[in-house]
């Protein structure tokens, strides 16, 4: 029996959000010795860019339409990829920022090929979320912060915990469950600000974050109320994020458990 | 001679040019010779001017369904 995998591979590398700044030496080397590159990335320029490292690049982009479903135009991304792997290609797929973080095809691909015999891995890459600690000044150590995807949050309840940092993405597409219009409204934005008026008061300061894809610009930090952020221009790439709204609450019970425990360890004869 | 992409991937890359004043960067471009309308971009901060002059039409950003994953 042949237990050798076959020859056909994948990869999955993330090059970052901003062009130039975060690529890794071993996503450039995955990209470069390729057989061939499939890419993946939310800004002309950067394509450009990707398709200098290597002569056979191979966009994903003519698989996305307006008013095709989503899945469709994923699984079709996850088909190319593995119908040249299948063909025996070391296939790398490149993706913008972090190739597991709000990417369902790279996930997929893998998945896929190694339930068919394939090497495949993924390569992370400098995500929006890295972008945002750094350019908002947030620790995720300090209170916490809880991420969602943000239309995930109107079609299912979930808890959220005002006393940590809350962050929404996708929120320049609220609302737009699977019929690819690639955009929102006021509309669809106050649903939301509804759901979040559950646990924060509407006047709460909240943080509209976009990471910069090019070194020639800035990230986008503009700061509203709840109540305001209905009306604001937004796309697919612009973030939510909204402080804590209210302290941490102490648990006595648990406190005094930990307490327990350090006298038992201070005196650990029982003397 | 240089172009405007391989200027990008190097400012992108270089301390010096990532945060640099409009006279640093305008000395740059001029230094690796791009064509005036684009380093005219390049200098306004203006993506957008740049990805028409290079032919560029935006691109799809989303790689997750929203709402809810559906495999």
């Amino acid at each position: 029996m042949n237990t050798q995998p076959s020859a056909g591979s994948l990869v999955c590398v993330g090059i970052g959000i901003t062009l130039g700044s975060h690529i890794s030496p071993l996503a450039r080397s995955h990209i470069e010795t390729a057989d061939m590159v499939f890419v993946a990335v939310s800004d002309g320029l950067v394509e450009q860019w990707v398709q200098r490292m290597h002569p056979d690049v191979r966009s994903l982009q003519p698989f996305y339409q307006t008013g095709k479903p989503r899945m469709q135009t994923y699984r079709q991304m996850v088909e190319a990829m593995l119908t040249e792997v299948r063909a025996g290609k070391r296939v790398c797929g490149v993706f913008y920022g972090h190739p597991g973080v709000f990417a369902w095809a790279p996930h997929k691909a893998i998945e896929t090929a190694r339930a068919e015999g394939y090497r495949a891995h993924m390569e992370p890459g400098i995500s929006a979320e890295d972008c945002l600690y750094a350019d908002l000044g947030i620790d995720p150590g300090t209170r916490g912060c809880l991420h969602f995807e943000a239309s995930q949050l109107m079609y299912y309840r979930r808890r959220l915990d005002p006393s940590a940092w809350l962050v929404l993405w996708q929120i320049g597409i609220t609302g737009d469950h699977g019929k690819n219009r690639f955009a929102t409204n006021a509309a669809y934005l106050q649903v939301l600000v509804d759901v979040l008026a559950r646990d924060y008061p509407l006047e709460h300061e909240v943080i509209v974050y976009r990471a910069a894809t090019l070194p020639i610009h800035l990230p986008r930090i503009e700061r509203t109320s709840l109540a305001r952020m209905p009306h604001l221009a937004l796309d697919a790439a612009d973030t939510l994020a909204i402080p804590p709204a209210a302290p941490m609450e102490p648990d006595p019970e648990m406190r005094a458990r930990l307490a327990a425990l350090d006298l038992a360890r201070a005196d650990p004869v029982g003397t | 001679m240089s172009d405007v992409i391989n200027f990008l991937e190097r400012m992108g890359q270089d301390a010096e040019l990532r945060y640099a004043s409009q006279d640093t960067i305008g000395t740059a471009l001029a230094d690796a010779q791009i064509e005036p309308q684009q380093r005219s971009a390049v200098l306004a901060s203006d993506p957008e001017r740049l990805r028409a002059l290079l032919g560029h039409e935006p691109l799809f950003a989303t790689l997750m369904m929203p709402g809810a994953i559906e495999s």
